[in-house]
This record gives structure tokens, sequence and C-alpha cells, in this order.
């Protein structure tokens, strides 16, 4: 993985320092809390309901051992002994105290890592696949190039104040694990007729309340225009991109005001200006970064299906390796997917203990690397078949073994109004008791693969509108209310979840959702999943089913 | 011009008494004016005038292509950040000086506060003008805690990348 260099430790050190100036001007009463906001925001501190949140960067996901193990400590030592991996791949602490904010900055400079642009209105982390690097199917390693535009877009002069947040992804595989169409900006690296690479890139996207997706902007953006093509579409949205309105103020609103076609043209103008100038990065760099990524020593002797036997008499570590792991690009390799998913846990949320195993996991059996889902799961990249047994008893020992990856308890949650202050509904309850009611690897296997996404507001942290089934929480006259969604996807097939009919309170959503399912196993066909039997079927039965005649 | 305001400057500049004006007629009149951005064509229309010098004030939706045709007679442009959370004017001030060659004086006014001016140097501003209530020994202080940045913009400083190649110090 990339390793900081001198300038990009000087660039987080610097960074630490000075936001602990500010939060010293701040506590000495030198700054207001209206002066001080802008500035920790640029920090990766949030005022939540009961306390700062500090959101940590994960670029791309990707994380070594000793950065897991920093991150527990931080979790032991200054919160309350646990962390919420996000659905942009990065972390949050709920339970910090301001005072500590500037030391824990410091701590994570010295493992390379930051909370710059992890909130305001500029370019956020950088997110790409779980499994760049070692998925079969992938035409390259996408990682080098969400590096390459990480320090692009880091501390970038022109663009610290944009209308609205922006969100930049990046895939390299035929199959879509990155959500391209949803985001501000979604990149698929390809290659032409003619095996050259190609970026294809598409513009506004994205969920929120407003929920659109990406138009293709161009499909022949060469490596070499890639930064300045980026550079040319954030220019004209900075310039343009409403500012009267935080709700049409993301770029989606722009595109979809402007019309595609006039938007592209507004963009190819910009960019006639500056292709092939400074902001395009030399190839030289590229390779620099590119250098960091090289393939680690795998074992050529690792012996493929060396599971086997195991799971012959042991049909739970099956189930495990049939849902938790993915075919390698490297015979006799397995990526696993350690669910942060247990059925009595919160999404997403691992405790301290736990992320040190993981540390201790990826190193015992892999190189040290860890991934970070955008489904709030973690990836041990590079696991020998033979080491699967030892791998899945140690997780199920720290409680990290269920075997519900890609299932209906495989669920991405907000935090909801338990911690976050925009909520109007809880996101948690809801979803401990759909587990609760599902609580049976035998059913949840039957059912087979289902997105199930909460949000606890219209705000669409827990991308209800890109699950096969979304729930939306709100507030209805004080009392919380759910909406279901059904059809949605963020995979190749994008498309946007529609509303089933009049919301439930929590109970009846438990109940509703498990009439869903019945429909479902009633209808389908030919091993179909959910989506594609709703797709099939349409909504109307599920409506009939919910509601009554 | 704003009393006892406290700049910033990134670059020295020519000193100069410039007076704001709100009207064409008034500016002509004014030795060193200031004239908002949408009174432009009207000025250049009149015959009788006796300015020394010509200042422009943008607001954040100037559109600052319509000044090409007379930047060569344009000393001063003033770009408001009337929030210092629209940024606009960061595109304003690169486009002036990448696209158009704008060598005149660049001015960042309104709500510039401290964090912001590390940006503006790099997009090409001469001057910042802070706002009333910013400390400036905390501005010059601030502004010398960054010497990384990772892209070229319009202030010639060379990005991380091009320096890499010079220090070898990637091999760590």
């Amino acid at each position: 993985m990339y390793q900081y260099d001198n300038f990009d430790k000087q660039a987080v050190r610097e960074r630490a320092a000075d936001f602990r100036d500010q939060v010293e001007r701040r506590i000495a009463g030198k700054l207001s809390e209206d002066e001080f906001k802008p500035l920790r925001l640029q920090n990766g501190l949030y005022l939540q309901l009961h306390a700062y949140m500090l959101r940590v960067a994960i670029p791309y996901g990707l994380l070594s051992a000793k950065q897991m193990r920093k991150l527990a400590h931080i979790a032991r030592t200054y919160d309350k002994d646990y962390g919420h991996f996000t659905t942009r791949q990065n972390i949050q602490y709920n339970w910090i105290k301001l005072v500590d904010a500037p030391d824990i900055l410091d701590e994570l400079a010295s493992v390379e890592m930051h909370a710059i642009q992890t909130s305001g209105n500029c370019i956020r982390n950088i997110s790409s696949a779980q499994f760049a690097g070692v998925a079969a199917d992938e035409v390259e390693d996408p990682r080098p190039w969400c590096e390459l535009i990480r320090q692009w877009s880091t501390f970038h002069p022109e663009f610290a104040f944009l209308p609205r947040k922006f969100k930049i992804a990046v895939n390299a595989s035929p199959a879509d694990r990155v959500g391209v169409k949803l985001h501000d900006i979604g990149i698929t690296i390809t290659r032409n007729a003619a095996g050259e690479r190609r970026f294809e890139v598409y513009a506004g996207g994205g969920q929120g309340r407003t929920p659109m997706i990406g138009k293709l902007m161009r499909d022949d953006i060469e490596a070499h225009h890639l930064l300045s093509y980026l550079e040319a579409i954030l220019r004209v949205y900075n310039r343009y991109g409403r500012r009267d309105n935080k709700y049409k103020a993301r770029i989606k609103i722009l595109v979809h005001e402007t019309g595609e076609d006039k938007f592209r043209e507004e963009v190819d103008a910009e960019w006639r200006k500056i292709e092939g100038g400074p902001v395009d990065a030399d190839i030289a760099e590229f390779g620099r970064i590119a250098d960091y990524f090289t393939a680690p020593a795998y074992d050529t002797e690792a012996q493929v299906d060396a599971h086997k036997a195991r799971a012959a008499m042991d049909p739970a570590f099956a189930a495990w390796v049939r849902h938790n792991t993915l075919a390698h690009k490297v015979p006799g390799y397995k990526a696993v997917t350690i669910s942060l998913k247990p059925h009595d846990g919160i999404a997403g949320d691992a405790t301290s203990d736990q992320m040190d195993a993981v540390a201790d996991l990826s190193e015992n059996f892999g190189f040290g690397e860890i991934r970070v889902t955008h489904a709030q799961n973690l990836v041990l990249p590079d696991v020998r078949d033979a080491d699967l047994p030892a791998l899945y008893d140690a997780l199920f020992a720290q409680g990290l073994g269920t075997a519900n990856q890609g299932l209906l308890t495989d669920m991405i949650v907000c935090p909801g109004l338990d911690y976050c202050a925009l909520a109007n509904a809880r996101s948690i309850p809801v979803s401990q008791k759909i587990a609760k009611r599902f609580d049976d690897m035998d059913r949840l296997q039957d059912i087979g693969e289902v997105k199930l996404k909460i949000s606890g507001c219209i705000n669409a942290c827990g991308h209800h509108h890109a699950g096969h089934i979304g729930i939306l929480g709100v507030d209805r006259k004080g009392t919380e209310n759910y909406q279901i969604l059904l059809g949605g996807s963020a995979e190749e097939d994008t498309s946007l979840a529609k509303i089933l009919g009049r919301g439930f309170d929590e109970d009846g959503t438990v109940d509703a959702i498990e009439t869903i399912i019945d429909v479902y196993k009633a209808q389908r066909q030919d091993g179909e999943n959910f989506l594609a039997t709703y797709r099939r079927i349409g909504a109307e039965p599920f409506k009939e089913a919910v509601y009554g005649g | 011009m704003v009393a006892n305001a406290h700049q910033i400057d990134f670059r020295d500049v020519e000193p100069a008494e410039w007076t704001h004006c709100e009207t064409a007629t008034q500016a002509a009149q004014t030795a060193f004016p200031v004239l908002p951005a949408d009174e432009l064509s009207s000025y250049f229309e009149l015959n009788d005038v006796n300015s020394v010098a010509l200042g422009v004030r943008l607001s954040p939706d100037t559109e600052v292509e319509a000044l090409a045709d007379r930047l060569d007679q344009i000393a001063l442009i003033e770009v408001d950040f009337p929030a210092y959370t629209d940024g606009r004017g960061y595109s304003q001030a690169r486009v002036l000086r990448e696209h158009m060659g704008f060598q005149g004086e660049l001015r960042a006014v309104g709500d510039v506060l401290i964090d912001q001016l590390r940006f503006m140097k790099r997009c090409g501003f001469d001057v910042a003008v802070l706002a009333d209530h910013v400390d400036p020994d905390d501005a010059e202080a601030a502004l010398k805690r960054y010497g990384v940045w990772y892209q070229p913009a319009a202030d010639d400083r060379p990005p991380a990348h091009r320096l890499r190649r010079f220090v070898q110090n990637w091999e760590i």
C-alpha cells in the first residue's frame, strides 16, 4: 500500500499543528463556536447530539495492521472502546472530547492518517472497491489512481468551499462495487477496443433528498488527462452550482438543471483550456505511486480448495465460506469479508479488541492489509484457502464470524437519532429488530441476496434509495415512522428504489419486511434473487400483501 | 477604502489610494476608482475620464470572461467573498490569472478569515483584506504553517510531485 514520504508526513503534521492552535484559541475563548465551526469541520470534527464526533479518513478503504491498531488505541483511550465504520469507508468516533482532538490527530499522523476533508463542502475521501487489487474481474488495480486523486484533491486551493460536499468513487471492474452512478463523480477504468486504458467519467449522481443517477460525461479520458478533466468539472461546479439553497447545491442539481449535454459542453470548454497543462501530473508521479501497489509475495504453492475437508463436515463453516469469501485472482487464495453485522450488534461498529484482533489476523493470514467496505464490513484480501478454517475459528471467537455477507441481515445502517443531529428517527433499533426476526442462518440463506439499507432521515446516509429494500425513518407528528422502498441498486444495474406506500411504526416495519420477503419467496423463479423477482413482477404484489387488497 | 482594515500582502503591490465608486460618472472624476463590474461598460463610454488607474469590484456571480476586452485597462480587481463559505472567488481568480493573463493587482475582500488565506495566496491573489475581527498576527502565523501543496495553481508554487523529483526522498 501507499507509504508517506517526507512531503506527505509534513502535510499531515502541519494540519495537526494548525488544528491544535485552533483548539487552543477556541478553549481560550479567542474563537467563538461560530468561528471555530468551519475550522473543526475541515478536520472532520462534528458536534453531534451528545458529543463531538470525529471522522477519520481511510483513503479508498485501505488500512495496514499498524493503522488498525492505532484506531483501536484511539477508541480505547479517547472514546468508549469502539468505533463505527461508515459507508464512505471511513471510521467515526462518537464520544470525543474537544480537548483530546489535537492529540488524536497527532496519534493519527504518527501512522500516516488524518481527518482532512472528511467533512465540509470540499472533495471528500476517495472511495473504491474493497476487492481492489485482488478481484479476478478487474482490468487493473484502481488504488494508484485513487491515491493520485487523493493527493490532487488534498488542500486543493480552489475547491475548499464548494457549494456542497463532493464525493468521488473509482471502480475498475465490470462489476460495480462502488456505486459509480451514485456519486458526484464516478469513474470506471476500462479498456477500449484497442486495449488501451480509458476512464469513463460519470457526473451528477447522488442520493440524499433528491436521488439521481449519474450521467456519462465522457468514456474516452486518457490517463494523462484525468486530473485536468476532474478539475474542469469541479471548476464548472464551483462557479455555477447553486448556493441559494443547500438542498439544491449538489452537482446533481446543476447537471439536471443545466441539461446533461450542455453541462458536458461547458466542462469540455473548460477542459480544453487546461488539458495537458500543469495539473495533468506527469506520468512519472503515477509510476511512483503505482510502485507501492505491486502484488505481495503470494505463496505459489498455495493449495486450491484446502478448506474443503472442514467444509464437508461443518455446515456453519461452509456457509461462511460460501457467503463471506470471494474468488481471488491468485489460485489458492480468497478475499474474506469480516461481517460487522452480528445479529445482536450495531451495523459497522467494532470494539477496540475486535480491531486489534483483525490487525493480528491480517498479519497471520495475509500481508497485514485490511479493507473497509462501503457496506460497513471489513475485508482481509489475501487469505490462503488452507488458512480459512483457522481464520474462521479466530473470527468466531471475537464475535466476527457471522456468515451473512450479502444476506438480509448484512444491512447498511446510518447512526440515526441515537447519535446524529440531523436524524428524524432512530435507525439502529429497527435494524436490530429485523436482525432478531430473521436470526436463523438457514432461513437467511434460503432468502438469499437482499440488500437492505436503512436511513434515519431524508439525507440518505444509509443509502435507502439504493437498497433492494430501503427503509427511511421520518418524524410523523413527533413519532418515529418508517417508509419502505423497493427496487434500488447501487451496482452496474443502478436503479432508485420506489416508496411502497404509507409508513409503519418500528414493529409494523419489521412485520412488513417479513411480508415482503414472503411474497418474494412465493414468487421467485429459477434462482432469482429478490431484486430480480421485484423487477419481473413489479411493486403491486408486494403492495397487496403489505396493505391488503 | 475601508479604514484601518488589516491586509495581508502575498506579494508586493504598488500602494494606491483607491476609492470605491458606485457610478461610472463618479469614477471618471476619481483618480483611483474601484467600480462595480456592471458599471464598467458605461465607464468606457464616457469621454471625460480623468482617472489615473481603474479598479473593478466583482461579485461572486460576475462572469469574469466579460472583462476580457478591457482587461489591459484594469489595474486592480477586487474579488468579494460575501461569506467565507462562498468559494466562487477562488475560481474567478484562477480564471483571471491563468486563462485571461490578468497581470494587475488581485485583492480578496469581504468575509476573509484566517483559514482562507493560504488558498487565496495559491489562487493568484496579491492581497487579502482581513475581516474586521480577525487578528492579523494569528493570520500571519497560520499562513506560515503550511509548506506542502499537492497541486499546481496560480502561484507558480511547485507541487509536491514535482519537488519529489529533486529531493529523491521517496524511498523510505
